[in-house]
Order: C-alpha cells, then sequence, then structure tokens
C-alpha cells in the first residue's frame, strides 16, 4: 500500500523541479490545500504539461507503476477532480491502489 | 559583452518554453532574459535578414533544432529511404551557411549539435555503416556541420549529446511531445543551461583562472604531519592512492588549458613542500603550482595574499578543500570565490574536477596554454628582484622587450580575448566581439596597437592593447589594456609613449583618458592618477598636453613588427 505521505513527498518534488522554470514570483506552493492546478489555479497550459509529466516519470521510477495524469486533468469532467496538491495526492493513492 | 543581462532570442522547430523558463530563472550568473521565437519558423527566421526580430541586438541566439527538421534527406533516412550521403551533406551546407547568416545579427550564436533518441534502433548492427547507418550519418552532420562554421569565432557548436547522456531515460519523452511539442526532458534543458552559462560566462571574461589546493586528504591521503611523507596515502595498488594520483594528473592536464595551481594548506611549510618534492609517486611538484601558502593562518586570508601576490583577482578562483568547515569559511568569507561542494569519497575527486564547468573560454590561446610556465618564470623573476637593491635595477636586469604591432588577422583573436577577459588594468573594460574590434578599427580616426613583452626569462605573450579615437585637435584613448602578469615592468608607459609619439605625429594638440570605474579596476586608476597626466577635478578624466615630452622607460627597448 503507497502511503499518502509519500505520494505528497514526490508531488513536492514535482513543484520543485517546476518552480526552477518559474520567476520567483510565479512559483507554486508547496501547500497541500491551496488551489493551484485545474481551472482555479494559475499555471498555464504549459507548465501543467511539465508539471505533471515530470510527476508520472516519478511516480514510474519509484514505484513502477505507469499513469497519465496529465490526460485525465485534461478530460474536462475532471476539471476540479484534483486541483490542490491533497487531492491530487488523493487520487494518486487510490489509482495506485486499484492497479 | 558585458550587459547585467544577456539578451538571447531562442530559435527551433520545437517548443523551448520550458527551456526558456530554465535559462531565465537559473540563478548563476550571467543573468539571462530570452525571447522564445515562434517555433517550426526555423529556415525562414534565419532567411530574412529584415525581421524585425533582428532589429533587438541580441547578445545571443541558440539555433536548436532536430536534425529530420532542417535536413529533409535526414528525414528520409529515418524511414528507411536511401538518400545519398552526398543529398544530406549538401543540405547541411545549407543549414550551416544560413546560420552563419545570423552571426552578423547578433554577437554570439549558439548551436546544439543534433541528436536523435536513443530508443530509436535504427539499423540495428548497420546503424554505423559508413554513409548508410543514422548513427553514423548523424555524426557526419555533426561533423560537417563542426568544419563549415569553423571560420567563425562567434558562432559556437555545443555537445548536445552529453546533455542527453546525462538525462538517462527521460532526456526524450513522447509524452511531453504528444502534449507540447516538446522534444526533451527537464533535465537535458537543465544540462544545457549550465553548458550555455558557463559559455557566456567564459565569453564575459569570467572563467576561472586558479584552482587553489588543500594538501591533507585533498591531493594526497593522510596528514602528513601526522604521518610523515613516506607513508601519505599516493600511488601504489590501492584505489585510494590511484584515486589521488589520478587527481593530481587531471589537475595537471589543467594547466595545459590554461589554469593555474596554489596551494592553500595548513601545515608545516617544510613538512608539505618535503611531500611535494620528495614522494616517488607525486605527479604535482612545486614547479607545477604558481605559488603556495602553507602555513597556519586562516585559509581565506590566505587565499587573499596568494591571489594578491598572483596579480588575479578573487573572481578567478576555485577552492579545493576535503574539510566542508574550510569550505564554508572561505564560502561565507571571499563571496567571489567558487567553492564547488566537494565529494567525501576521494575515488570521486577526478569526475568532480572534471566535471566543473568554470574553465570554459570562447578559445584557447598559446598564451594560455603557456600561463603555468609563465607564472614559474614569475617567480623566476620575483627572487632576482629580492636580491637587488631597488626596482630600478631590478627592471635594467630584466632586458624588458616590447614588440609593437597594429591589429592583424594573426592576433586578431588574442587581442579580443585580451579586451574581454582583462579586469584590473583596464580603462574603459569595452567588451567586444572579433568582428566588432575589427570593425570598430576600421573606423575612421581610430588606431590600436598591441604590445607583446618579453624578458630575459621568457615571452609573455600579447599582453598590453592601447587604442585611440582621433577627433578634431585632440585624441582620446579608449582601451588602456595590460595583462596583470607585465603590470609594473613599465609596460604601460611604453603603451602611452607609442599613443602620445604617433599623436605627436599628427599634430594633435592633447591626448585624453577617461576611466570608467568597475569593480575591478581600480589598480587601472593607481596607474593613471601617478601617470603624470593632469587630473581633472572628479579624478577621472587625464589629460597630457603633447607640446611636452613624454620618455620612453630606458629600461625597455621596443620595435615594431
Amino acid at each position: 500500500m503507497v502511503s499518502s505521505e509519500k505520494i505528497i513527498q514526490v508531488i513536492f518534488e514535482a513543484i520543485d523541479e517546476l518552480n526552477e522554470q518559474l520567476p520567483k514570483e510565479e512559483r507554486l506552493e508547496k501547500s497541500l490545500n491551496k488551489v493551484q492546478f485545474g481551472s482555479g489555479g494559475n499555471i498555464d497550459s504549459l507548465r501543467l504539461v511539465s508539471l505533471m509529466t515530470t510527476l508520472e516519470q516519478k511516480i514510474e521510477e519509484q514505484f513502477g507503476i505507469t499513469i497519465a495524469i496529465f490526460d485525465h486533468l485534461a478530460s474536462s469532467e475532471n476539471d476540479n477532480l484534483f486541483n490542490t496538491v491533497a487531492s491530487l495526492a488523493d487520487f494518486l493513492v487510490s489509482t495506485m491502489e486499484n492497479r | 559583452m558585458n550587459p547585467e543581462r544577456f539578451r538571447c532570442v531562442l530559435i527551433s522547430d520545437f517548443n523551448l518554453d520550458i527551456f526558456s523558463g530554465y535559462l531565465n530563472n537559473n540563478e548563476d550568473l550571467p543573468a539571462v532574459h530570452t525571447t522564445v521565437a515562434p517555433f517550426g519558423q526555423v529556415i525562414p527566421l534565419l532567411m530574412q535578414d529584415d525581421l524585425k526580430l533582428w532589429q533587438n541586438n541580441f547578445d545571443f541566439t541558440v539555433i536548436w533544432t532536430q536534425p529530420e527538421a532542417v535536413i529533409p534527406s535526414f528525414k528520409n533516412l529515418l524511414e528507411y529511404k536511401r538518400p545519398s550521403i552526398q543529398e544530406i551533406l549538401g543540405e547541411v551546407d545549407q543549414f550551416a551557411s544560413l546560420a552563419l547568416n545570423v552571426c552578423d545579427k547578433v554577437k554570439t550564436v549558439f548551436v546544439p549539435t543534433w541528436t536523435f533518441p536513443p530508443y530509436m534502433s535504427g539499423f540495428g548492427m548497420l546503424d554505423m555503416k559508413k554513409d548508410i547507418g543514422i548513427a553514423n550519418v548523424l555524426m557526419q552532420m555533426n561533423l560537417r556541420l563542426s568544419e563549415k562554421i569553423d571560420g567563425s569565432s562567434n558562432m559556437h557548436l555545443l555537445d548536445a549529446h552529453k546533455w542527453i547522456s546525462a538525462a538517462g531515460k527521460y532526456a526524450y519523452n513522447p509524452r511531453l511531445w504528444y502534449r507540447g511539442k516538446i522534444v526533451f526532458g527537464n533535465d537535458v534543458y537543465k544540462e544545457a543551461v549550465k553548458d550555455i552559462k558557463s559559455a557566456l560566462a567564459g565569453i564575459q571574461g569570467l572563467s576561472k583562472k586558479l584552482i587553489i589546493l588543500d594538501l591533507d586528504n585533498t591531493l594526497w591521503g593522510g596528514v602528513v604531519g601526522d604521518l610523515g611523507w613516506e607513508n601519505i596515502v599516493l600511488g601504489g595498488h590501492d584505489p585510494g592512492g590511484e584515486a589521488y594520483v589520478d587527481f593530481q594528473t587531471a589537475l595537471k592536464s589543467l594547466t595545459n588549458r590554461g589554469v593555474l595551481l596554489g596551494i592553500v594548506s595548513k601545515n608545516e611549510e617544510t613538512t608539505a613542500l618535503n611531500a611535494i618534492n620528495n614522494h616517488p609517486e607525486m605527479v604535482l611538484r612545486l614547479k607545477d603550482f604558481a605559488g603556495w601558502k602553507i602555513n597556519w593562518q586562516d585559509k581565506a586570508q590566505n587565499i587573499v595574499d596568494l591571489v594578491s601576490d598572483l596579480n588575479l583577482g578573487l573572481q578567478s578562483v576555485v577552492f579545493i578543500d576535503d574539510n566542508p568547515v574550510e569550505r564554508a569559511r572561505v564560502r561565507d568569507t571571499l563571496t567571489e570565490v567558487f567553492v564547488p561542494e566537494w565529494p567525501v569519497d576521494c575515488l570521486l575527486y577526478r569526475s568532480a574536477l572534471l566535471s566543473l564547468r568554470c574553465f570554459d573560454t570562447p578559445l584557447i590561446s598559446s598564451e594560455d596554454i603557456d600561463r603555468a610556465r609563465m607564472y614559474a618564470h614569475e617567480q623566476q623573476r620575483n627572487e632576482l628582484r629580492k636580491s637587488l637593491s631597488s626596482v630600478d635595477e631590478w627592471l635594467t636586469s630584466l632586458g624588458i622587450k616590447i614588440l609593437i604591432d597594429e591589429l592583424t588577422g594573426v592576433n586578431l583573436q588574442r587581442t579580443t580575448q585580451l579586451l574581454n577577459k582583462t579586469n584590473q588594468m583596464n580603462l574603459s573594460t569595452r567588451r567586444m566581439t572579433e568582428n566588432e574590434l575589427l570593425d570598430w578599427v576600421k573606423g575612421d580616426n581610430k588606431k590600436l596597437w598591441t604590445f607583446r613583452v618579453s624578458d630575459r626569462y621568457g615571452d609573455s605573450g600579447l599582453t598590453g592593447i592601447i587604442s585611440l579615437e582621433m577627433k578634431n585637435d585632440h585624441c582620446r584613448i579608449v582601451d588602456f589594456i595590460l595583462s596583470c602578469r607585465v603590470m609594473g615592468r613599465k609596460v604601460e608607459e611604453t603603451m602611452l609613449f607609442t599613443a602620445i609619439r604617433y599623436a605627436k605625429g599628427l599634430g594633435l594638440k592633447k591626448i585624453k583618458a577617461e576611466f570608467i570605474p568597475t569593480p575591478k579596476n581600480k589598480p587601472c586608476l593607481d596607474f593613471w592618477e601617478k601617470s603624470g597626466f593632469h587630473i581633472s577635478e572628479n579624478g577621472r578624466t587625464f589629460t597630457w598636453e603633447l607640446d611636452k615630452e613624454y620618455y620612453l622607460p630606458r629600461q625597455v627597448e621596443i620595435s615594431h613588427a
């Protein structure tokens, strides 16, 4: 069973990597509940591609599981399914447990 | 080329926004501000001279392409068709000629080499077959590109294969391509940023020139004061001993690139020097070091003193020490000194050294190659100085000879290098490319001389530049540049003598120099304040009335090329 804490750690690592591409004032916070992705977030679609693809790579590397997170996010019915780190972590944990 | 923030345009057939983000927000100096040209427009952008984009006077551009996007025959090869190698290389020539066209529009052009994804198996065992295999043809394409741009001083081919190798499995990620037309994974862009930043620093004259080394557990294993030089870990059939020898060999190799070595170590000097002189497996001997401070004083202070002895600036220095406390002390005290984190395991010392990018320069001149030898000569001069009673007697005994020449095709490269890397004895700190300098000299009423200095100990090479701009009845000294290696040997006065004699010959009335201060050129101001020129009220403008004689220093013998 994958722990939520471990997944959150991986998401934060992906955020760190994205933040290297951003000016200080636009960097994402490593906050659990702030709305940062999806329609309420303030990163553009290209940064979202970069963030989610990095996260997919890290999950593949660390857990050996392939999840097309970006494709879930891009689907309109899932627009607000994971717009915070906490909700994204919940989604990942449940997806990984269902594998 | 010395702006606060380098302005850059990125040109590519794929989306470089992520790369642009890394380049703009990487905190290492120099800072960069990018403009990303619309992707997929490489050829039209390179072909059209009159585009508004080119009016922005960018400091540099990166032209990063996938080979199949700009070389149509290579795309055919990827589809297992059989284009001829002549056809492919002909297209490479066309691309090179378009890229070279950009050299007139921006100061520096970087072109990453062409790569293709490691997951492509290509022709398998035939992939390196001459003129047929994809890998073989791609190598030929990159070599051809390298040959075609060889004559250009401001276009540099960057080895993207290193970036791909460093990035590993995710160097190419097809998901990024389909989602955002992004070819490479983040790690490739990060490696590219490191190379480009280090290239920019080199072009700015900010590359490192001196490695200052600790001794115990850095150049050899163990504490020589405790073990005695016979028992330090160095060489022999021992992984650590071999690693220290290899580390020393790598350091010695860097001297062939013009990097100097120095020692700052807490030790008894005699004990440490005994080890260096006597241990049979020492690769580095005393003659390989430009200077040393071996005592029990604070290392930061010793670094300051050593750098001052060598007439270098702290910004030129890399400090390598196995002790994290000493590293932190130097890093905190001397912020200009580069102190790399250093591996705990001595088996990793050599690879840590070889991975440093801070020594990169846009060219390696014969002066660079000889720098270590020149500093050894400098030590001999200083020994002589100690033995003589006056500076004057010392200068006379040196037998200084100065060869004066104008800017020529032969010395253009070295002159531009000196112009761009000299900080201390530099009146105006202009930074220019070879083409910019040539254009300037060709302009109306301009004159430039170079000075090559030698003495009984050896040739210090082309180490001085003075340039003039004539206007009405006076002239202005635009550049007054002298390598720190020959400062204080009457070369400064010889440069002024040359300029004044020329200006007199033109019948001019006065010659002026305006000092433009930088954080590093105080030694230049010190010289001018003692030059005998009239000093303006603000202390920045220096004037010589040309009806007064200015004499050639008697210790110097000049000749003209």
